[in-house]
C-alpha cells in the first residue's frame, strides 16, 4: 500500500510539475498577464519562426508584443539559476 | 447492378481514405519519435564589434587603437524529465586575425590546434526536488547579468547583477519560489555555494607536486600524498522579484544579492570579501517606452595581517597598513527610451552613468567593452543607439567615456591615483538565432 501511495504521489507530482507545450505556455502567459480570455489568447498564438509562440519560447527580447494591445514578458530559463 | 456500382465506388474511396489516414498516422508517429530522439534544442547568438579607443594619458600624447572582435555562443537545452532540465552554452571569442606579439602569444590564423578555444560558459542542471524548490548544479549562469541585457533590448542574460563577481562560477544552488498567490508576480529566494578551489597535493613518494592550483597533472587522480586543501568558501544569497504588467510598468524587477568569500589566503595575510547589491528595473513605464534601471553595490574587504615592507611599515589590499578594512560603492544608473516609430522597428536610445569610488573592489572575468568601463574606479558615461534590423538582428552604436580616478584591480597598498582618460566609440552587431 505504501509503495502504491508513493507511486501515486510521484505520478501526481510529475504530472503537476510537467510543463505544458509551448503553445499552452504562451496562452497561459497571455491569460495571466493581459487578463484576456483563453479563446482570445489562442487566436494570438501565431505559428512560424517569427510567430508569437516561438518569440515567447526563445525569449530573445523580454517583452513580446502579441497584438491586440497585449505585451507579455518572458523568461529565458537557461539564463536564470533555478529556471 | 445500378445500385451495386455506387457501393463499389464508395468502398474503394473509403479504402483509399483509410490508407491515407494510416499513412498520415505513421508519418506523425515518425515525427514524434524523431522529436523524442532529438533531446537537445539549440539556439545561439553572434556578435561582431568594432571599437575605436582613444587613450589620453595624464602626461604624454594620446594614442588610438582600432579593435575588431567576435563573440558567439551556442546555447542548448534539454528537458529529459518534467522536473529535470539541462542548459549549456559554448562560447567563442576572438580578436580579428590576431597576429603574434613579441611575447609570443598565440597565432589565431588557420588551424593551429592550439587557440580559438571554445569555452563552456555555462552547463548546469535544474532539478525540481519538490514543487517550488529547485536544485541547480554545475557551471551556473552567473555571467552577463543585469543591466547587460538592456543595451540590445534582450531578456535577462544572467542571474547575478553584473557588478557582483562577474565570472562563470561552478557550484550548487537552491532556489525556492515563494508563493505570492499572484499570476503576474514572482519572488524567488536563492542560496548559492560556489567554492573557489585552490588545492595543492604533493606526492609522498616522489615529493613532486601532482595537483596544483589550476592544473591537474595526473589524469588518474591524485593518489597518495600531502594534501593542502585550501578551498575558499564562496557563498551568495539572493531575493529575486518580478512583476509583469504591473500597471505602473510593463515589468518591475528587483534583485537583492549578498555575496561573500572568506579566508582568501595570501602569504602573510588573509582577506574576507563581501558584496551587497541591489538592482532595480522599471521597464516601459506607463507604456511611454521609458525604462529606468539602477544598480547599487557596496563592497567591503577586510584584511587580517599584511606584508611588512623592507623600508618599514606594512601594506595590505587597498591600504598602506595591515589589518585594514576598505569599503566602497559602485553605482550604475540608466535610462532607455524606445522610440515609438514602428516604421523604424522601434529603435532604442540610452544613457548610462557609472561611478565607483576609490575603495570599491570588483572582479570581472567577462568584460565586453574595450576599456574596462564597468570595472574602473572613477566615473563614466555611456550613450548608445540600438537599431533593430529585423526580428533577430540589432546594430548598436555607442560611445563610452571613462574617467578613472584610481587604478583598477586588486593590489597591495593604497590604489594609485590616475588622471588618464579613455574613450571608446563602438559599433556592435548582434544576431540571435
Amino acid at each position: 500500500m505504501k509503495r502504491y501511495l508513493v507511486l501515486v504521489g510521484l505520478s501526481w507530482y510529475l504530472s503537476s510539475a510537467a510543463s505544458a507545450d509551448p503553445k499552452e505556455d504562451f496562452v497561459k502567459a497571455v491569460v495571466d498577464q493581459c487578463k484576456l480570455p483563453k479563446e482570445k489568447a489562442e487566436t494570438l498564438a501565431t505559428p512560424g519562426r517569427t510567430g508569437t509562440i516561438v518569440q515567447f519560447t526563445l525569449c530573445i527580447s523580454s517583452t513580446v508584443d502579441v497584438g491586440d494591445g497585449c505585451k507579455v514578458t518572458c523568461k529565458k530559463q537557461g539564463s536564470n539559476i533555478g529556471g | 447492378m445500378k445500385s451495386f456500382l455506387p457501393l463499389v465506388i464508395c468502398t474503394a474511396m473509403g479504402s483509399v481514405a483509410l490508407a491515407a489516414e494510416g499513412d498520415l498516422q505513421k508519418r506523425v508517429e515518425a515525427l514524434e519519435y524523431q522529436g523524442f530522439e532529438n533531446t537537445l534544442s539549440w539556439s545561439g547568438f553572434f556578435e561582431t564589434r568594432f571599437d575605436q579607443v582613444t587613450f589620453k594619458p595624464d602626461v604624454g600624447d594620446k594614442s588610438t587603437m582600432n579593435l575588431s572582435r567576435n563573440l558567439a555562443g551556442i546555447d542548448f537545452r534539454s528537458k529529459p524529465l518534467p522536473n529535470v532540465s539541462v542548459f549549456g552554452r559554448f562560447t567563442y571569442s576572438n580578436v580579428f586575425n590576431n597576429l603574434p606579439t613579441a611575447s609570443g602569444s598565440g597565432v589565431n590564423l588557420g588551424r593551429t590546434y592550439a587557440s580559438n578555444e571554445v569555452v563552456v560558459e555555462r552547463l548546469f542542471l535544474n532539478y525540481g526536488v519538490i514543487e517550488g524548490l529547485t536544485l541547480s548544479v554545475g557551471r551556473l549562469p552567473t555571467l552577463d547579468g543585469p543591466p547587460t541585457h538592456i543595451y540590445d533590448g534582450l531578456s535577462r542574460q544572467g542571474s547575478y547583477p553584473r557588478q557582483v563577481y562577474s565570472s562563470a562560477l561552478d557550484g550548487y544552488a537552491l532556489t525556492y519560489n515563494i508563493p505570492l498567490n499572484s499570476q503576474t508576480q514572482s519572488l524567488s529566494a536563492r542560496l548559492v555555494y560556489t567554492p573557489l578551489s585552490e588545492i595543492t597535493v604533493t606526492n609522498s613518494a616522489s615529493g613532486v607536486g601532482v595537483f596544483e592550483k589550476t592544473e591537474v597533472k595526473t589524469p588518474a587522480g591524485v593518489g597518495t600524498g600531502v594534501f593542502h586543501n585550501s578551498t575558499v568558501p564562496l557563498t551568495s544569497w539572493m531575493l529575486d522579484y518580478s512583476w509583469d504588467n504591473s500597471g505602473f510598468a510593463q515589468n518591475v524587477s528587483a534583485i537583492y544579492q549578498g555575496f561573500k568569500f572568506s579566508d582568501l589566503k595570501v602569504p602573510g595575510w588573509k582577506a574576507d570579501y563581501m558584496i551587497n547589491s541591489l538592482y532595480l528595473e522599471f521597464k516601459d513605464i506607463a507604456s511611454t517606452g521609458l525604462t529606468v534601471y539602477e544598480s547599487y553595490t557596496k563592497t567591503k574587504l577586510v584584511n587580517e595581517g599584511g606584508v611588512t615592507l623592507p623600508t618599514g611599515g606594512s601594506i595590505s589590499f587597498g591600504a598602506n597598513k595591515a589589518d585594514a578594512t576598505i569599503e566602497g560603492t559602485i553605482n550604475i544608473t540608466g535610462l532607455v527610451y524606445t522610440l515609438p516609430v514602428a516604421a523604424m522597428k522601434n529603435p532604442l536610445i540610452g544613457y548610462e552613468m557609472y561611478s565607483a569610488d576609490k575603495n570599491s573592489v570588483q572582479f570581472d572575468a567577462a568584460n565586453r567593452d574595450a576599456i574596462g568601463f564597468y570595472v574602473q574606479r572613477g566615473k563614466g558615461n555611456h550613450i548608445f543607439y540600438t537599431q533593430p534590423l529585423n526580428n533577430i538582428m540589432k546594430l548598436r552604436l555607442g560611445m563610452m567615456d571613462s574617467k578613472p580616478e584610481y587604478a583598477p584591480g586588486l593590489a597591495a597598498g593604497e590604489f594609485a591615483k590616475t588622471k588618464d582618460t579613455t574613450t571608446a566609440i563602438y559599433a556592435n552587431l548582434r544576431t540571435d538565432f
